[in-house]
């Protein structure tokens, strides 16, 4: 095997991803010293200081890296696969969509009873939005229609949420709107990542073996043809990991938007076109930027109640912006 | 029958009050005969004081079981939304409100002339019998007042009393991660049931956000919560269930105290504290 040629770009962003989320166990609610996490981390004794760490901190950590790097990876497939740098799963409806499916699935009171349907329905609202968007936005990956399609799907999307939670008997139930459209990381546990691990990974695998499919495909879906790339069988793959991966990770954290749209063109500048090469530099990316800004939303107290998608969209926005207005130049 | 002649000599009562103004406005200093009260708070406060035909209406909340302690009472009392129009068509001689209902609601009904009593949100447990007696006063049941208010006090002395020297920590954990301070209701109930509420502790004051981190570090020996709602789900009950929670406590460290014992600063909230001392009790016998 010959030596990747990314090899040194993947060895800082891991470097970078670890650093980061130690980073992140050191900061919380409760003032705690490294001296004194360190003594509970290493010590057999059950400390309150123990059930701090390991319970919220490295379920929230964990869960970071993990969102991060799934609309990462997720946002680099589906730019390859439409054809189109604007695809992103929240910006064309997929994670609203997913919220959707996690909403219904929690406040009918389902996932009580069976807490696979947590996932289960958020798969199956990720995965609507992800075949309905081709269809809506019509082949060869206009940037206009999609967008328009993603947007509508979208908005539905969250209109029904809203819906579902201001139908709902609990009176809190109104004001957790907040929560699926913004999303957060705070006071997530172990039993959520335990829930959403088998469909994260599934989707994961389906999105990484696109890579060569995507390579061919940004040649024309001709050339990718004779090249023996099975087209339907790629949009399988993208699609269902998509829906399976960002539809997991949605159901416990909420919409967070704005990842998978910046990672893979921060990244392009480094390693290419090439979406193959892409794919494993922008999970890792997703997965810093997402811990970077989880960093902040801590750093400014547990009494602000800042959201995640907060953040992401005050630097996602402008980004946004700056890539319209260079496309606009292009066009000229 | 005897009844239905009371019931007729008080229609005619009213009707005459109705027909002549100065009358009614005479009364109003003495006691007043058609009270509405348009506030959850003042709801039972006037029922508990009110002489029977006094009180016309009560809101809309106070039928509620979930925020009512007085729900069942409240079944046989007219309701009104805590709109001018339609306690203003009652024709009432007083008006109970609290300090924070609608204030252009009260404004209005002050420029229609009818007599509005302010009652503020109640703290402490001392203000309990204080607004019992004041507003046993103004609806001119004195008597019944002083006996609702003394017998409280006498409970709540016997409750400070049997309070033990070794007092638990307890924290008071709500929907969304919040707490009972300094300063609350919530917070005197606790420390007179014997127990010490870890929110103070901490610093914290009136109902405020409690990071999970710190509840855990704080190591509560008893978690008190509120009505949960249970079987409508909503995330923000979630915390409550959340590993490191579960993981402090144990099995028996939770106990339930309604919110309808607690939202209003009434003399039932005796029964909160009788809860607390009970569970208070169940702490020390284990820990011996």
């Amino acid at each position: 095997m010959t030596k990747h040629p990314d090899a040194p770009l993947i060895a800082i962003l891991c470097l970078l991803a670890v650093a980061l989320f130690f980073t992140s166990l050191m900061i919380g609610a409760a003032d705690l010293t490294f001296a004194q996490l360190f003594d509970a981390v290493i010590s057999a004794d059950e400390t309150p200081v123990s059930t701090v760490f390991w319970e919220i901190r490295i379920p929230r950590a964990l869960l970071g890296l993990i969102t991060g790097a799934t609309l990462g990876l997720s946002g680099a497939v589906l730019q390859g696969l439409l054809r189109n740098p604007l695809a992103e799963p929240g910006l064309i409806g997929v994670s609203s969509s997913a919220s959707l499916g996690a909403v219904i699935a929690i406040y009918t009171g389902l996932t009580l009873t069976v807490p696979f349907a947590l996932p289960a329905f958020a798969l199956l609202g990720a995965g609507t939005a992800a075949v309905l968007l081709p269809m809506l936005a019509g082949g060869r990956g206009q940037t206009l229609t999609l967008i328009l399609a993603g947007v509508a799907i979208s908005s539905i999307a969250t209109a029904l949420t809203s819906l579902a939670l201001n139908l709902s008997p609990n009176p809190f139930a109104a004001m957790e709107i907040v929560f699926w459209m913004l999303g957060s990381l705070n006071d997530r546990s172990m039993q959520h990542l335990y829930i959403i691990a088998p469909f994260i990974l599934v989707g994961w695998s389906l999105l990484f073996i696109t890579g060569r499919g995507l390579n061919a495909l940004s040649l024309g879906e001709e050339t990718a043809h004779t090249m023996g790339v099975s087209l339907p069988r790629l949009r399988f793959c993208a699609i269902a990991g998509t829906a399976a991966s960002v539809g997991a990770v949605t159901a416990v954290t909420g919409t967070i938007g704005f990842i998978g749209l910046i990672v893979p063109h921060l990244l392009r500048r480094l390693v290419g076109g090439e979406p193959q090469r892409l794919l494993l530099p922008s999970a890792l990316a997703g997965a810093c930027l997402l811990t970077l800004a989880d960093i902040t939303v801590k750093l400014f107290g547990p009494q602000s109640n800042l959201k995640l998608g907060v953040l992401t969209a005050l630097v996602g926005a402008p980004f946004f912006l700056w890539l319209i207005i260079k496309q606009r130049r292009a066009l000229i | 029958m005897r009844n239905k002649i009371k019931k007729l000599m008080q229609i005619v009562a009213l009707m005459a009050l109705a027909i002549s103004p100065a009358v009614t406005h005479a009364d109003v200093r003495n006691s007043p005969k058609r009270v509405v009260s348009m506030n959850l708070c003042t709801d039972q406060f006037s029922m508990l004081l009110a002489q029977e035909g006094q009180l016309l209406s009560v809101s809309k909340l106070a039928s509620d079981p979930n925020l009512s302690v007085m729900s069942e009472q409240a079944k046989s009392y007219p309701v009104n939304f805590g709109g001018a129009e339609e306690i203003y068509i009652m024709n009432p001689d007083l008006v109970i409100a609290g300090t924070y209902t609608n204030q252009t609601t009260v404004q209005m009904l002050r420029g229609l002339g009818i007599e509005v009593v302010q009652v503020p949100p109640v703290r402490t447990i001392p203000d309990i019998a204080r607004e019992l007696r004041r507003l046993g006063k103004v609806l001119g049941t004195q008597q019944k007042a002083e006996k609702i208010a003394s017998q409280f006090e006498a409970d709540v002395q016997r409750r400070i009393e049997a309070q033990p020297n070794e007092k638990p920590r307890a924290g008071v954990y709500y929907a969304n991660g919040y707490t009972a301070g300094d300063g609350s209701l919530v917070h005197e109930v606790i420390t007179t049931a014997g127990l010490q509420n870890i929110a103070s502790n901490l610093g914290l004051k009136g109902t405020s956000k409690l990071p999970l981190e710190l509840l855990v570090l704080e190591a509560p020996q008893l978690l008190v919560e509120g009505t949960k709602f249970s079987d409508k789900p909503a995330l923000a009950f979630e915390l409550l269930a959340h590993p490191a929670l579960t993981h402090t406590l144990g099995n028996s460290g939770r106990v339930l105290v309604e919110d309808k014992y607690t939202i209003c600063g009434l003399p039932f909230v005796t029964e909160a504290i009788t809860k607390l001392a009970d569970q208070s009790k169940k702490l020390g016998a284990q820990a011996e």
